[in-house]
């Protein structure tokens, strides 16, 4: 083969695998964004209290126990509080960086789901019992022997499940559940880390599960009660139907655009890799007609062709992955939160893919040079 | 050993046909140095693909061992390419990008030879041409001369019974195609192999035991060579 037709399918097979492992990696990406459209149920609220600039302050867990007190009985409100981030969270022998987070024992309505042992109760909460529930991937990394309690600022809580979810409020981006939150009974995380100062506001917000209410219903509600209220506290309702749909749409844009070029660049990449590998079937079209005269079966011939391929493939793999690498450094400032897609899984299932590609293309040359005729091509020009 | 019977080869289809063979019969044996001439066009090339059986006849009977050569299958063909032939072309055909070694092992990679036997066959073909110290050259380091001897070891190789050499000496000066063609009938007369040459050049033809001669597709002469018997060179155009 020449070293340049070599050079172009390595290349070729290179611009592949980063096209395949960018298609893998971003298709994942977009499915990812467009599930995340959908998280939030109708019936889902948040009551907030708000500034003029629509900043979350926080509120003080007496006005979330007294917002709940004007719900009517089928609506089920639990509050969650802010993270603390200076907590010395010691989990068996290592101290780790968790985020402590106080919710009402009803957090499981909102998206907090119990994959081991169970969540707290109202009687927890209210006998200020030193509990908590951790989430499983806190439980997959430390297990379970090592988180049959916890100890945060030097006082021990036992850990008495573990939950997950998306606990994804009416579009606020509440962050309250990350990989590492570890969930406490509110009261018992206002004295334990708050020193029992109930007034600070330190309440994100009220997760309201309404079904059958609209947000107008809520909103008047809410208004009815404030009205009694001297220096009444600028409260807010927010609904699923308020996200800001145009970032998600504009990231959505920037996915399939992605996806697209990813998309036709793999197309260019075979046919680049189709033309090529002909070319140099044509060019040694003398050579395969040698060597039918010396022996060769027409398979033989398409067997050295593919293995030529599948030489450039496995080198044209390699620079591959070292460009899916770069590729995957520059994606990672533009759709962050999304790339997580990007992983091993992606490269390995992307590389396995291009050397597919790379096989089914080899087949179209390979049957050319299986169809050589040797008297034809054998015979001297004149 | 090999029989010929009415050979014909007809190309193209129905409006402009060409007859390369036109009835040739023909029977060649074992220890026997045979040069075929003729006009350029006359069916040289076309009886040689059609022995080698790199072509088949479009009628007529061709009999190798007495077996029907076309009821014989693609594979059973290729078979014999590799182990009961082997070709010589004029332009040497040695694939640039390989060495000596590589190139003249090409047949075993088509043969059931174990893998091991290979390199050993073929030094052992490389000293028998008195070119074994080439071995690790590639063709463009070599002579015309040694490049040939290089493609005859190739086509010895295998060790195959029928040598089908085409214009081998057509790109060598005379004393070096002297060489080639004296190489040719040492494995005719010490080997006992069919050894057919095609060429242009008389004192290349005058070395053989029989000459061929052909026009338009047929053998119009076939006769035996005294020894320093004159041949006259054909105009190659
Ligand atoms: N594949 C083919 N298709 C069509 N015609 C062909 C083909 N091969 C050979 N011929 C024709 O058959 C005739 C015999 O060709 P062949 O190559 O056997 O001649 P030759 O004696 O070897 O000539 P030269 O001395 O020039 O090599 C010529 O007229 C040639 O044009
Ligand atoms: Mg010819």
């Amino acid at each position: 083969m020449k070293p340049l037709y070599r050079i172009l399918l390595i290349v070729g097979m290179a611009m592949g695998v980063v096209a395949t492992t960018l298609i893998i990696g971003v298709g994942q990406a977009m499915i990812m964004h467009m599930q995340s459209h959908s998280i939030g149920d109708e019936d889902v609220y948040a009551v907030y209290e708000g500034d003029s600039g629509g900043w979350t302050v926080g509120m003080p867990l007496d006005l979330a126990r007294e917002i709940r007190s004007w719900l009517p009985d089928d609506v089920v409100a639990a509050a969650v509080s802010f993270d603390q981030h200076d907590a010395e969270v010691r989990i068996g022998s290592e101290f780790y960086g968790a985020r402590v987070v106080g919710v009402d024992a009803e957090a499981h309505l909102l998206g907090l789901e119990v994959v081991d042992g169970r969540f707290f109760t109202r009687e927890d909460q209210e006998h200020r019992k030193r509990v908590c529930v951790v989430t499983a991937d806190l439980l997959e990394l430390f297990g379970r022997e090592a988180l049959r309690s916890i100890s945060v600022n030097s006082r021990e809580y036992e850990v008495i499940g573990a939950a997950q979810g998306d606990l994804y409020l009416a579009g606020l981006p509440l962050g309250i559940y990350s990989e590492s939150s570890i969930f406490f009974p509110l009261e018992v995380w206002y004295e334990d880390f708050n020193a029992g100062r109930f007034h600070d506001g330190l309440i994100m917000q009220l997760g309201v599960f309404a079904p059958g209410y609209s947000k107008a219903d809520l909103s008047r509600l809410i208004s009815q009660n404030l009205i009694h209220m001297e220096d009444a506290p600028a409260l807010k309702v927010a609904s699923p139907g308020d996200r800001d749909n145009t970032q998600w749409a504009k990231d959505l844009l920037v996915l399939t655009g992605i996806f697209l070029v990813a998309f036709i660049v793999f197309l260019l990449a075979g046919m680049n890799i189709i033309q090529i590998a002909s070319a140099n079937v044509y060019d040694q079209q003398r050579v395969f007609g040698l060597k039918v005269a010396l022996g060769a079966l027409p398979k033989h011939l398409a067997r050295e062709v593919m293995g030529e391929i599948a030489a450039c493939a496995l080198q044209g793999g390699y620079l591959g992955i070292v460009l899916a690498g770069i590729v995957n450094t520059v994606m990672n400032s533009y759709v962050g939160m999304y790339w997580a897609a990007f992983n091993l899984v992606t490269v390995v299932s992307g590389v396995l893919l291009a050397l597919l590609v790379g096989w089914i293309t080899a087949v179209v040359p390979a049957r050319q040079a299986a169809k050589i005729d040797p008297v034809a091509v054998l015979r001297p020009e004149r | 050993m090999i029989e010929l019977i009415g050979v014909s080869k007809v190309y193209g289809r129905e409006a402009s046909t060409v007859r390369a063979l036109d009835g040739v019969s023909l029977q060649l044996n074992p220890g026997e140095l045979t040069a075929v001439m003729g006009p350029s066009g006359s069916g040289k090339t076309t009886l040689l693909n059609i022995i080698g059986c790199l072509d088949s006849a479009t009628s007529g009977d061709y009999f190798l061992d007495g077996r029907d050569v076309a009821k014989l299958d693609l594979r059973a063909k290729a078979a014999l390419r590799n182990e009961v032939f082997g070709f010589v072309f004029q332009a040497f055909n040695l694939l640039p990008d390989k060495t000596v070694l590589d190139n003249v092992m090409i047949p075993f990679r088509y043969s059931r030879v174990p893998r091991r036997q290979w390199k050993s066959r073929t030094l052992a073909v490389l000293a028998q041409l008195g070119i074994e110290a080439l071995a690790l050259r590639y063709p463009d380091q070599l002579s015309g001369g040694q490049q040939q001897r290089v493609a005859i070891a190739r086509a010895l190789v295998n060790n195959p019974r029928v040598i089908l050499a085409d214009e081998p000496t057509g790109n060598l000066d005379s004393t070096t195609g002297r060489e080639i063609v004296e190489v040719l009938k040492a494995l005719a007369e010490q080997g006992g192999k069919v050894v057919v040459v095609v060429t242009h050049d008389g004192m290349v033809a005058s070395q053989a035991h029989r000459l061929l001669q052909m026009m338009d597709g047929r053998i119009i002469d076939d006769s035996k060579l005294e020894v320093g018997s004159v041949v006259f060179s054909h105009p190659k155009a």
